[in-house]
């Protein structure tokens, strides 16, 4: 065995014995398992949100993006950042009504406000159906990792089985605790690791940073602009917007634990406050693509940039740890996810009308279920979800109308105007991405919200024509009614 | 309206203008970084300042009394 597969294997038994530590004694309890019983401070939501932040996309792709698209790249450095400028106003305002109303899951947000146990079902479908590909590309990430730093297939198969096997265990054990504790270790070995490499592949290769970019700026200085081709402006503009538009209405259902779980709505806008200093981090990857691009031929796999580098100018221990960073932007987030995912099937798909007990066994089944198919294709059939993974972002972006209008104070919108925006918005978004009719560069999620939108209106002023005006019901009349 | 949200879409504005400006989206260096870069990673580091101008303002505070007046309430309700 490699010093570099000994010290990754290491690495991740390490972040599953975190993972446990998070929880000392077993719940059968829904609310304690997936947001922590609401007791978490600043701290602790600030390790769990960043770590969100950083998967192995940021991680290897950013890299990966940067030497393809030069600074194009940055446009997933301020997409967060401003979309935390809306969630520190409507964070709170989430957290308080979800705290009143008992709500776990942003299906149950959804079919509280509209009063609708269907939309909260078709609202957790997609949740789960889009995050699935995204838990597959956290363990091909991981698996990718392995393979290149050790150059063994094998390896790379028996280390995403045994990490993945680990997640799983911790996650059934500590849910969103779990999540929590590896957090910490996760954050900690990833910047130590981004610091190491930002100034050593650079110096290495380069010079130095400094003189890095001066050969990128006279070899290439097409990378230094967002021009014309596949990244251009309306790439850079368009996702830019659609991404922080997804991240700021919380339409991806892993976000909701980790806003659930704050302990009082102080500690959701601290927060926030300090949160976009970390993203920050996010531009280290993009330094090492940048020097990939005065190092590496044209053509090399992109997401490969960063740990083929690491492989050239470190000993093996290192490129351990580095992978060991790798598995812990897979491992982490990952378990994130599978707690977002499990909570809707046990809440709101097969859980639903049933009791707490129940609604927990189907959670806890689900964790299996989800990490188990999403392994069994990562390893079996890596391509088949490849092209459900472009539908991610772009289909959860079509529920924003449907939580926009949810955080208003009184209901202006029925649920038959939200559902017909919603899956016309998931129509248009398939029919851009798989039927061959749109060639341009923005973004698809943010056209089909569009047509989304004004289905919305439409079907809402036929709705109010036809004499039929939703019921005003607001959530505080809910928690009043609730309350008697 | 109030200074703090002039403050706060200040590096809202920046950052989303950021293709749109000639001089920013150039094939050029600061500090030994590219343009695009150096400019998106001070507007991102403008945010928090910025946010922390609306936490520390006195609203915020009393909203937080309020919030812990009402979970008092529920407490004695309960």
């Amino acid at each position: 065995m490699s010093a570099t597969l000994a010290v990754t294997l290491v690495g991740i038994v390490v972040i599953g014995v975190l993972g446990f530590v998070g929880r000392r004694k077993a719940t059968g309890d829904l609310s304690e398992w997936t947001v922590g019983g609401r007791q978490f401070g600043a701290v602790t939501m600030w390790f769990l949100q960043a770590g969100e932040v950083f998967t192995t996309f940021t991680f290897l792709g950013m890299a990966g993006l940067a030497f393809t698209g030069g600074v194009a790249a940055l446009y997933a450095l301020p997409y967060i950042p401003l979309a935390y400028v809306g969630l520190y106003f409507l964070g709170p305002i989430i957290w308080r009504r979800a705290h009143d109303r008992g709500h776990l899951t942003m299906a149950d947000f959804l079919s509280d406000f509209y009063d609708s146990r269907l939309l909260g079902f078709v609202a957790a479908v997609f949740g789960v159906v889009f995050l699935l590909p995204y838990l597959q590309l956290q363990i091909t990430g991981l698996g990718l990792a392995v393979q290149v730093a050790t150059g063994d297939q094998t390896s790379s198969t028996v280390s995403i089985i045994i990490a993945f096997v680990i997640v799983v265990a911790f996650v059934l054990w500590s849910g969103i605790k779990g999540v929590a504790t590896t957090s910490y270790f996760k954050d900690a070995l990833m910047l130590i690791v981004l610091l190491v490499l930002v100034v050593a592949i650079p110096a290495h290769f380069g010079g130095g940073i400094g003189p890095t970019f001066h050969k990128v700026l006279a070899e290439h200085p097409g990378m230094l602009t967002v021009h014309a081709g596949e990244f251009d402006r309306a790439f850079f503009f368009s996702s830019m917007v659609a991404s922080t538009l997804g991240v700021l209405f919380m339409t991806l259902p892993h976000q909701w634990p980790a806003l659930l779980s704050a302990g009082s709505p102080r500690a959701v806008r601290r927060n926030y406050v300090f949160l976009p200093v970390y993203s920050l981090a996010l531009a280290l990857p993009m330094i090492i693509g940048f020097t990939a691009l005065i190092v590496l031929k044209q053509g090399t796999d992109s997401n490969a940039a960063l740990l083929t580098l690491a492989q050239r100018a470190f000993p093996d221990w290192f490129v351990g740890l580095v992978v060991v960073g790798t598995a812990s932007a897979a491992m982490v987030p990952a378990a994130g996810l599978i707690v977002g995912m499990s909570s809707l099937i046990g809440r709101n798909i097969a859980g639903r009308r049933r009791s707490d007990r129940h609604q927990f066994l189907v959670n806890q089944g689900s964790v299996v279920g989800t990490t188990g198919l999403a392994l069994v294709l990562a390893i079996t059939r890596p391509d088949l979800l490849a092209n459900l993974l472009l539908l991610t972002y772009s289909g959860l972006d079509q529920l924003i109308p449907g939580i926009a209008l949810a955080l208003l104070p009184r209901r202006v919108v029925g649920l038959w105007a939200v559902l017909a925006g919603l899956v016309v918005g998931e129509i248009v978004v398939i029919w851009l991405t798989f039927g061959n009719v749109y060639s341009g560069h923005i973004n698809v999620g943010l056209i089909a919200l569009v047509p989304n939108i004004v289905v919305v209106a439409v079907v809402a002023m036929l709705v109010r024509a036809a004499g039929r005006q939703p019921s005003p019901t607001t959530p505080e009349d809910k928690r009043v009614s609730h309350a008697r | 309206m109030r200074p703090q949200y002039v403050v706060l879409a200040i590096p809202v504005v920046a950052l989303v203008a950021t293709v749109w400006l000639p001089f920013v989206n150039t094939a050029t260096l600061w500090i030994g970084l590219p343009s695009v870069m150096v400019w998106t990673g001070a507007w991102v580091l403008a945010i928090t300042p910025a946010l922390c101008l609306f936490e520390f303002s006195r609203s915020q505070r009393e909203a937080d009394r309020a919030d812990a007046q009402r979970t008092g309430e529920r407490g004695e309700e309960r």
